[in-house]
């Protein structure tokens, strides 16, 4: 992968702008202060990484858009990229306006993007994950440019929600140090993308280079992380994997390092083993910009890219004396500190056990030497699940007892498409499967449960256990952990077309993953009325031979609103007559149709949509090898 | 019986009644009631409940029966079975 | 040495023994789950390297085995106490069936060494790798060529180690140097059991207990109710329909109290001593006893024979590691508790 960075975006603790960040991590300032606009008395810590001049009024109810449309702003007219520029946003549950795709749709009109609008929600490591599918999108083809980052607003809920999780520190945030937990932080930061050769040909000024990107999921508990470091590990291997970049050659990491017990040592574990040492440069901005959540990742990265321009790495600040199992020297001090790095590599992890992790260079790489041929991918199952009553009854040896009613159809639609692998996925498998999932907001029950909690109890005492899951990911996430998916991980939603974006972003995903062997596809839909049921979907997908099972082939073509004509002419197919479902999981349910009668006729169908900002094509051809 | 004994008991058989209420309507423990142990342990092993359900507990605890439960209580080291969750809330003295 | 010096160790620092009374046994093949399932009354719902505890009961309900299986991706490990003059493997294998899965006893080629304490991460930390330090409760990792299952019946942070034959001497010779510096001492099954009555865990080899049914010994979370099929699982329905007349209590007093010494309450019997012990912290003495089930609570001053003591909510001791966190923490580095 050689995707160039051709411009950056940020409003952060410091302010609007890049130029402040970049004054501020010089001069070694802290960002942490007394949150203002909400009352802090019933909580461990006061402290937050608040942008300043945010604290009350209208403006702080849509602080996450207001951040997002000045960096995005900011990261725009840097680059000024040509064609048609598709936005992905990364954002977590700072975002209580609306849905995420809303916050994605009226960004991109803002901002005045034409391209594909996809929004990532996997909680602390959105904004990374959102670079790296950007990053994809550009290779695979489909888009010209990518607006890529995430937004995120600091709200007294996640406050509350931190504070009852026991994860706030009393005092500013100490990565790898103490005392131990975290603080939270917020603000926006963007990158424009490109494709290498293609900023070099237009003279655009290239910043950095993204060279690999990819996901996991360590499949194991709600917030703790896997102790072992595993997941960490296979998600920064893949990665470098894909960079091709040795684990040697890694000058530097800027870790997730949020501060918490747990976090810390689980992280560091996982870092040195991908990277096969026991110490490297290493770093995390957590303690001066505070946990930034959904922009996290991306805050971080522009951190690190502002330091680097100068030959430094940005420091650890807070920091007094090394923890038990954390690095001894993540560069404690105030400021940045002189290295010469030439590959470095970005890790975030979040709840529900993702990870997402880049791998980027300072210097202009050799675009690889062999023309990749691009893998092709295969439909290797299909399943679905509706109503609530006999779910357990189809997966009698899973234990779906805790689970709320959207992951638990989730997670029967996804056993089903697995089919022949076994529903709880064995052995070495685990880890080369992946899940996928197109969904639009948190379960009914989370939000009910969490809104009870705070109704009964106060907001200061609310359920934590409901907190975590309003992250939409919940929902997957605890369908991987049940069947045991440890692939790369994510939660797409892009409103009711989120099941077949989710399709097409998986598709390249694998293309683009040689170690990964497939990813379960999934959606959902829940009804809102109370009492009332949901349905979900899942497809398998798998890279042609990775697998013991197989299916149609399939080919699939991203474009911006109103596009689908262009999607589908792309895979020669001819306009649509009418496309609309009102569903998210209707558009992976037609697919099943499709299947179906594919398997009957065979021959090859295209299936399109155009819901929301996004037009998604999708063509499914039975080949002879392939009944 | 010695009446104050009796309405002891009764009083610690209303208390575990409620813990056990909790136990299932909160905090998923998917048992029937007389199915949990008066002493089985809550965190790890017994009912196997992590330190999430913790705060949870304890703030459902405190909401139902409208007490507060001291400082020192709120800890894993005070809440290691339904007993001693029992005991803080009849304010027994602890095992030593 | 003496149970009190071995007591001594286990509360407060570290102790190594080798544990021949845990028999492992490694159970593959492709209805390797189904065969586990059907045979426990545990319900098997583990993640990858977890652990969860049950028991192999006989017809009647009473216990046989103490039970621990430990999931190793598609294989489970059983970790198997038998009742004393039972075998282990005939246990197993009876309820197991051998059609579709094979159980590999492991006591042939790797031996069980236990380490127990406070402390016990620390030296295990220092002597196999960090990541022993991060390991959950009840859960296995295989380390520097050791199985590694974190438990313990003692309160205290334990663990299990399988070590191949050929690996035990150099990896306990290294254990022992390095314990120096945690003042690493013996333990005994002795001590262990002991330990496990203090804290009020079930102990396969208190024959006192071996009349009684997981109903009347509070050890119902080691079940679950939607098995039907195992042994002894018709006589544990009966018993929970009916509501179990009797129920082990703990009892705490400041003077010995003797096995089998009836437990009155203001002039009436309600039941006996099964089994006391002396408080290894020097804090009186407990004893388990059987009680009649609407009496049998914490709160209440009772006679234990001529003693004078009181039903308390177990586990009678204050566990040092519970207050330890392996982040601020060590004994090695002389930053204790409190």
């Amino acid at each position: 992968m050689r995707v160039a960075v051709t411009g950056l975006g940020v409003v952060s603790a410091f302010g609007v702008g890049a130029a402040a960040l970049r004054l501020a991590l010089q001069e070694g300032r802290g960002g942490l202060s007394p949150v203002r606009h909400f009352d802090t008395s019933p909580y461990p810590s006061r402290l937050a990484g608040s942008v300043p001049g945010f604290d009350g009024g209208p403006q702080r109810k849509n602080a996450a858009f207001e951040f997002a449309v000045r960096a995005g702003t900011e990261a725009l007219a840097q680059a000024r990229p040509r064609g048609s520029v598709a936005l992905v946003l990364g954002t977590s549950i700072g975002v209580t306006d609306g849905t995420h795709h809303a916050l994605a749709e009226r960004l991109a009109g803002a901002l005045g993007l034409t391209g594909p609008v996809i929004a990532i929600t996997t909680a602390c490591c959105s904004s990374n994950n959102a670079l790296g599918l950007g990053a994809e999108l550009l290779e695979a083809g489909d888009v010209d440019a990518v607006l890529a980052g995430g937004t995120d607003q600091i709200t007294e809920e996640m406050f509350a929600g931190f504070s009852m999780l026991g994860a706030l520190s009393a005092g500013p945030c100490a990565p790898f140090s103490l005392p131990t937990g975290t603080t939270l932080g917020e603000g926006a930061g963007f990158v424009v993308l490109e494709r290498a050769g293609e900023a070099a040909a237009r003279g655009a000024r290239t910043l950095s280079w993204v060279l690999g990107e990819a996901l996991s999921c360590d499949a194991m508990h709600e917030v703790a992380p896997d102790a072992t470091g595993r997941g960490v590990a296979r998600c920064v291997g893949s990665a470098l994997h894909q960079a091709q970049v040795a684990p040697a050659a890694v000058d530097y990491v800027n870790a997730h390092g949020t501060g918490t017990a747990h976090n810390d040592a689980a992280e560091w574990k996982g870092l040195t083993t991908a990277l096969g040492r026991d110490s490297v440069l290493v770093s995390s901005t957590k303690g001066t910009l505070g946990h930034a959540q959904g922009a996290a990742g991306v805050l971080e990265i522009i951190a690190s890219l502002l330091c680097l321009e100068d030959g430094r790495v940005p420091s650890t600040q807070n920091f007094a004396g090394p923890r038990n199992r954390c690095p001894g020297d993540p560069v404690g001090q105030a400021t940045p500190r002189a290295a010469t790095v030439q590959r470095w590599v970005a890790t975030n992890s979040a709840f529900w056990g993702a990870n997402a992790s880049l791998v980027f260079s300072t210097q202009e790489v050799p675009t690889a030497p062999a023309a990749r041929v691009r893998p092709r991918i295969v439909v290797a199952g299909f399943g679905s699940a509706a109503g609530t009553a006999e779910l357990q009854r189809t997966l009698p040896r899973v234990d779906l007892s805790a689970l709320d009613l959207p992951s638990r159809l989730v997670t029967c639609a996804v056993a089903e498409a697995l089919g022949g692998l076994g529903p709880v996925v064995k052995g070495e498998l685990r880890e080369g499967l992946g899940l996928f999932l197109g969904a639009v907001a948190p379960s009914r029950d989370a939000r009910t449960r969490f809104d009870a909690s705070i109704e009964e109890r106060g907001m200061a005492k609310l359920s934590a256990e409901a907190f975590t899951r309003m992250v939409t990911s919940a929902i997957g996430g605890a369908c991987a952990r049940l069947l045991g998916l440890r692939g790369p991980f994510t939660t797409l939603t892009s409103g009711f077309g989120s099941g077949l974006v989710a399709l097409a972003c998986a598709a390249r995903y694998l293309e683009l993953h040689d170690d990964v062997r497939g990813v379960v596809v999934a959606s959902v839909d829940e009804r809102e009325e109370p009492g009332a049921t949901g349905r979900a979907c899942a497809v398998l997908l798998a890279r042609e031979g990775a697998l013991p099972v197989t299916g149609p082939l399939l080919e699939v073509c991203l474009a911006g609103a109103g596009h689908l004509a262009q999607a589908l002419a792309a895979l020669g197919a001819p306009p649509p007559a009418s496309t609309d479902d009102a569903s998210v999981s209707g558009s992976l349910e037609r697919l099943g149709g499709v299947l179906q009668a594919l398997r009957s006729s065979g021959g090859s169908r295209v299936v399109g949509q155009s819901l929301g900002a996004t037009s998604c094509a999708v063509r499914l051809t039975c080949s002879p090898e392939n009944p | 019986m010695n009446p104050q004994t009796s309405a002891y008991l009764e009083r610690r058989r209303q208390v575990l009644a409620e813990v056990r209420d909790i136990l299932i309507t909160r905090l998923k423990v998917e048992r029937a009631p007389e199915h949990i142990d008066p002493d089985a342990f809550l965190f790890g092993t017994g009912l196997g409940l992590d330190s999430v359900d913790a705060v949870e507990l304890v703030v459902a605890l405190e909401q139902r029966l409208g007490l507060k439960l001291p400082e020192g209580a709120r800890t894993l080291r005070s809440l290691r079975t339904v007993g001693t969750v029992i005991d803080q809330v009849l304010g027994v003295e602890e095992a030593p | 040495m003496s149970l009190e010096l071995e007591l001594q160790t286990l509360r407060t620092r570290v102790g190594l023994v080798e544990n021949r009374h845990l028999e492992v046994f490694r159970v593959e093949g492709a209805r390797a789950f189904e065969a586990v399932d059907d045979a426990v009354p545990q319900r098997l719902f583990l993640q990858d390297a977890q652990i969860t505890q049950t028991l192999l009961l006989a017809d009647d309900a009473t216990i046989v085995a103490d039970l621990q299986i430990a999931r190793d991706d598609e294989a489970f490990f059983l970790l198997c106490e038998a009742r004393p003059g039972l075998s282990a493997e005939a246990l197993l294998r009876e309820r197991l069936g051998t059609n579709e899965v094979t159980v590999q006893p492991l006591s042939a080629t790797h031996a069980v060494w236990s380490v127990h304490g406070p402390w016990a991460w620390e030296l295990l930390g220092e002597a196999l790798g960090q990541e022993i330090v991060g390991q959950p409760y009840l859960s296995l990792q295989h380390v520097a060529g050791v199985t590694c299952f974190r438990g313990g019946k003692t309160g205290e942070f334990g663990y299990d180690l399988l070590v191949p034959r050929a690996e035990v001497e150099p990896t306990i010779t290294r254990l022992r140097e390095l314990g120096v510096r945690y003042e690493l001492g013996p333990l005994s099954l002795e001590a262990l059991d002991h330990a496990a009555l203090e804290n009020w865990f079930f102990s396969v080899r208190f024959d006192a207990l071996w009349p009684y049914t997981p109903v009347e010994l509070q050890l119902q979370w080691r079940l679950w109710h939607e098995k039907h099929a195992y042994r002894g699982a018709s006589a544990v329905a009966q018993q929970q329909a009916g509501g179990a007349a009797r129920r082990l209590t703990v009892l705490h007093a400041d003077a010995p109290m003797v096995a089998q010494a009836p437990v009155m309450l203001e002039g009436e019997r309600i039941g006996h001593v099964l089994r006391s012990a002396r408080h290894s912290l020097g804090k009186g003495h407990v004893a388990w006893a059987m009680l009649d089930a609407p009496v049998a609570m914490a709160g209440l001053r009772v006679q234990a024979g001529d003693v004078a003591a009181r039903t308390v909510s177990p586990p009678t001791v204050q566990n040092e590691s519970l207050g330890i966190d392996p982040n601020k923490h060590s004994f090695r580095y002389g930053r204790r508790v409190g």
